[in-house]
């Protein structure tokens, strides 16, 4: 966990460019509870085009590169790619516009929740629910923990909203 | 995984609408998005014929069960305490960053 990671710095700046995303991985997890730690943060933007060139304006502000040191050619670089992963003065940054076992920013951003993380920035978190969905169906032996987690923090919060609490 | 996200995790991946769900299963769309919510539970035999519905169907065995680490449970439950700023904030502090 050496690299520098600056979240506050990726969510500023692309609401800076008015991106709109939803933020998914081990830093939208932490926001729901788990106690992982991430040196990063992945995000499901829209694929529209007019988001796409906001996207691309963010990420130069970012100075975002390829791990190579390659120069980013946004709309190019998607294309055949199921995850784009990014080296940022921030930290690490993934896009990834269609995760596994979703239809991308349309299918995610309905159950998606607005998240007061302070500096004024409320980005929209993908689901719990959606963060297992997409964790079960990648089905990797190294999600597992992951996965129980954020299990039990639907199990946890849906106990809370009826008012119950599960004593073990 | 709890049956909602079971249904939807089918009906996305096949590809339907939950409306496109309900006339191919016979159950009512409002009903079908209660179940995705988790408002409401569907009885095993429903949720069976849900997912068949979308192509899919349901394998269930039996396995031992393992109670949480009650460390990480506790852990958990304190995350749980706190706001999302309060819990990435943590997460910051705990990478040394």
């Amino acid at each position: 966990m050496a690299e520098h990671f600056d979240p506050y710095e990726v969510l500023q700046t692309l609401e800076r460019h008015r991106v709109t995303y939803v933020v998914i991985g081990g830093l939208g997890r932490v926001i729901h509870g788990s106690t992982e730690l991430t040196d990063g943060i992945d995000i499901v933007p829209s694929t529209r085009e007019e988001n796409l060139r906001r996207l691309g304006l963010a990420l130069d502000e970012l100075n975002a590169r390829h791990s190579d040191g390659k120069a980013l050619a946004l709309e190019r670089d998607l294309v055949g790619r199921g995850v784009l992963e990014l080296h940022s003065d921030a930290g690490e940054l993934k896009i990834v516009p269609e995760p596994a076992g979703t239809r991308g920013y349309d299918d995610l951003r309905r159950r998606a929740v607005r998240e007061p993380l302070g500096q004024g920035l409320r980005p929209s978190v993908a689901s719990a629910d959606d963060h297992a969905r997409m964790l079960a169906v990648l089905g990797r032996e190294q999600d597992r923990p992951a996965l129980q987690t954020m299990q039990r923090v639907i199990e946890l919060e849906r106990s809370l909203r009826r008012g119950l609490y599960i004593e073990r | 995984m709890t049956s909602g996200t079971l249904i939807r995790q089918a009906r996305t991946r096949s590809g339907l609408s939950q409306a496109e769900l309900s006339e191919r299963s016979g159950k009512d769309r409002a009903q079908i998005a209660r179940w995705e919510r988790d408002v409401v539970t569907p009885s095993l035999e429903t949720l069976r014929e849900l997912l068949q519905a979308c192509g899919f169907d349901l394998e269930m065995t039996l396995v031992l069960y393992q109670p949480p680490d009650p460390g990480d449970e506790a852990e958990l439950q304190r995350a749980l305490e706190r706001t999302p700023q309060e819990r990435l904030q943590a997460m910051l502090k705990a990478r040394g960053g």
